[in-house]
């Protein structure tokens, strides 16, 4: 496998806060075009890697390449215009703005359109507006492919709960990002919901050649779009592999499914 | 989907409707301005004059901190400061040219074009102070940034008391008075059209962005950094227009007027008018600006100084009523009954 064709790749990442060692020797390689799963208990370190990789926290050791290309300690929006763009875990929208608006912030970095100047802006010049008329087109395309499109107007706060988590991911999508971090986006969503959305990822890797990296916890959804999975406890990789070996391994069964199952038999026996 | 076609017909009549006609309706404004300005100014009673005039200047100190505290989100509350820089920079150039060339002075056109280029220079200057404060302000959120410009706005305000050239403690007369109403109501026109066009621009959007949600911006690729001083920086250019035009006003500048109680008058029209509306701002700087003069005649009647009580009362009652503010982040136009889609999309 050749370097730039790794859309991710970690090599020996570790980050310590104080004497804590929340994530250790962390290496991950993750090919172009693969929806790549991170799994692990609560406070497993999953959300700091997703941290570390959009430039949030400072790894204190190892290397972040995207691309091939070295991306530890950039800024976070310097990252972002590097094409990795992400979403939250608690849904961090532009909540007082417009559908559209939410789009266009991410839409203006898209490196892809020009930048227009300031007195040109405020003059409105021609270019100016013809610029933005092609923003407005490309952001309400990207409405469209995500079902949002006569959501257009509406105030982000007030959308269902699982529109709010598709306009989160279409505007990664707007910042043309090439490698999507998705934390946890089946969190809160009802059977019908994360069908849709299983059906969404699915779609944008097609449509965008995209890579995405996930963090999840709803196992329905991690097994059955996951290509590779990797599991993380205490900050450590305990195992890689396809969903159906991590789903035998007994080190995951150990510390992550398998514990759980062994108590709710217990229990179920004692009763 | 209908609704997005629809919306993007009308984005593409505007880009036809482009140029000159955009631009139009402000210009036409220019015009009644200064056809006012040079009919009714010599009709006018000197004290209502003032009136106007502090209209005008509030107008563009309100709507500049708007950008500030109501559109990026950061609390500034040292507005007061970048207006006394701006006032005393281009205060002290006009006088100085006055007393070294006063032949030059004496002409109405150099006069006027030393004014608007003394202005500009004084902005200028404040813009710069406004990147200063705003650099190191960055880290600071909320309460601890409103301490931090609050301190900024003292700091100017002592510093200028120290400085002898410039009067000191003592103040500065004989400013020439050249803030005609034309000159105060064009710069007024000027910071609305300004800020308001700015707001719907990818700058301005990342602005919003900011105040939304700082570390979602940052991962949309804003450089909020950079978002910010941007935004003190127009703010405070926009705040020494304001200064300068209230220095060639009243003809004197003294220290003291530049306290935290002006730039909490300031404050208080935004908050008041709603923070993140232009109409919001402009119609409270009116407002809050009219009120406090027009609540002397109760006191002729009365004979007692009921006007800070009132004054209060209603600021109490308003926020009571109306938490945010009288427009909160809207428009006045998207209040109208009668709005349709076109009026409802932000197109100052």
């Amino acid at each position: 496998m050749a370097l730039n064709t790794l859309a991710l790749k970690l090599d020996k990442l570790t980050i310590k806060f104080g004497g804590l060692k929340a994530v250790s020797d962390l290496s991950i390689q993750i090919p172009s075009g693969a929806i790549f799963g991170l799994i692990g208990p609560n406070g497993a370190g999953k959300t700091t890697v997703f941290n570390m990789i959009t430039g949030v926290y400072k790894p204190s050791a190892g290397q972040i390449l995207s691309f091939g290309r070295p991306i530890q300690g950039l800024k976070p929006y310097r990252v972002t215009q590097a094409g990795i763009a992400r979403t939250f875990q608690n849904i961090r929208l532009f909540k007082d703005l417009s559908v559209l608006d939410n789009i266009k912030i991410a839409m203006d970095h898209n490196p892809s359109l020009p930048k227009i100047g300031f007195f040109s802006s405020v003059l409105q010049s021609k270019i100016y507006l013809g610029n933005e008329y092609n923003k407005e087109e490309k952001s309400v395309e990207f409405l469209e492919i995500f079902k949002l499109g006569h959501r257009a107007r509406t105030v982000a706060r007030n959308l269902p709960y699982g529109d709010q988590r598709r306009l989160e991911i279409a505007r990664a999508m707007a910042t043309n990002a090439k490698l999507l971090l998705l934390d946890e986006p089946a969190a809160g969503l009802n059977m019908q919901e994360s069908r849709d959305l299983r059906e969404t990822i699915r779609m944008i890797r097609e449509r965008f050649s995209l890579t995405i990296l996930l963090i999840e916890h709803d196992m329905r959804v991690v097994m059955e779009i996951c290509d590779r999975i990797a599991v993380l406890d205490y900050g450590i990789k305990i195992a890689e592999g396809t969903p159906s070996e991590i789903q035998k391994h007994p080190l995951v069964i150990e510390a992550y499914l398998g514990r759980r199952a062994k108590d709710a038999s217990k229990l179920a026996s004692k009763t | 989907m209908e609704l997005s076609h629809k919306l993007l017909a009308i984005e593409k009549m505007q880009v036809k409707r482009s140029g000159l006609t955009r631009n139009l309706p402000w210009l036409v404004a220019l015009a009644v301005v200064w056809t006012i300005s040079g009919f009714a100014t010599p009709l006018v009673n000197a004290y209502y004059f003032s009136i106007v005039i502090y209209v005008g200047i509030n107008v563009v100190l309100a709507v500049s901190l708007n950008l500030v505290n109501g559109f990026t989100g950061q609390f500034s509350m040292g507005h007061a400061g970048f207006m006394a820089i701006g006032g005393y920079t281009s205060a002290f150039l006009t006088t100085s040219l006055r007393s070294f060339y006063p032949t030059l002075m004496s002409h109405p056109f150099a006069e006027q074009g030393i004014f608007i280029g003394a202005l500009i220079i004084g902005a200028l200057v404040a813009s710069v102070a406004g990147y200063l404060v705003g650099l190191p302000s960055l880290r600071l959120k909320g309460d601890y940034l409103a301490i931090v410009t609050l301190g900024f706005g003292e700091i100017i305000r002592v510093f200028l008391l120290n400085i002898e050239a410039i009067g000191g403690a003592r103040g500065m007369p004989g400013i020439p008075s050249l803030s005609s109403f034309g000159w105060v109501y064009t710069f007024a026109l000027i910071t609305v059209f300004v800020i308001a066009r700015l707001t719907v621009t990818p700058i301005g959007r990342e602005f919003l962005g900011v105040r939304e949600d700082e570390i979602a911006s940052e991962a949309m690729g804003v450089n909020t950094t950079q978002a910010k001083v941007r935004a003190f920086v127009i703010g405070a250019f926009f705040a020494g227009i304001g200064g300068g035009l209230f220095a060639h006003f009243l003809s004197y500048l003294n220290p003291s007027t530049f306290d935290f109680n002006k730039s909490f008058d300031i404050i208080i029209m935004v908050v008041l008018g709603g923070m993140g509306t232009i109409t919001g701002s402009v119609i409270a700087a009116c407002l809050l600006t009219v009120l406090r003069e027009g609540l002397r005649s109760l006191q002729e009647i009365t004979h007692i100084d009921f006007r800070m009580i009132i004054y209060s009362m209603i600021l109490i009652l308003m926020m009571i009523l109306r938490p945010n503010g009288l427009f909160g982040t809207k428009e006045i136009w998207e209040f109208l009954p009668f709005r349709n889609f076109k009026q409802k999309k932000k197109s100052p």
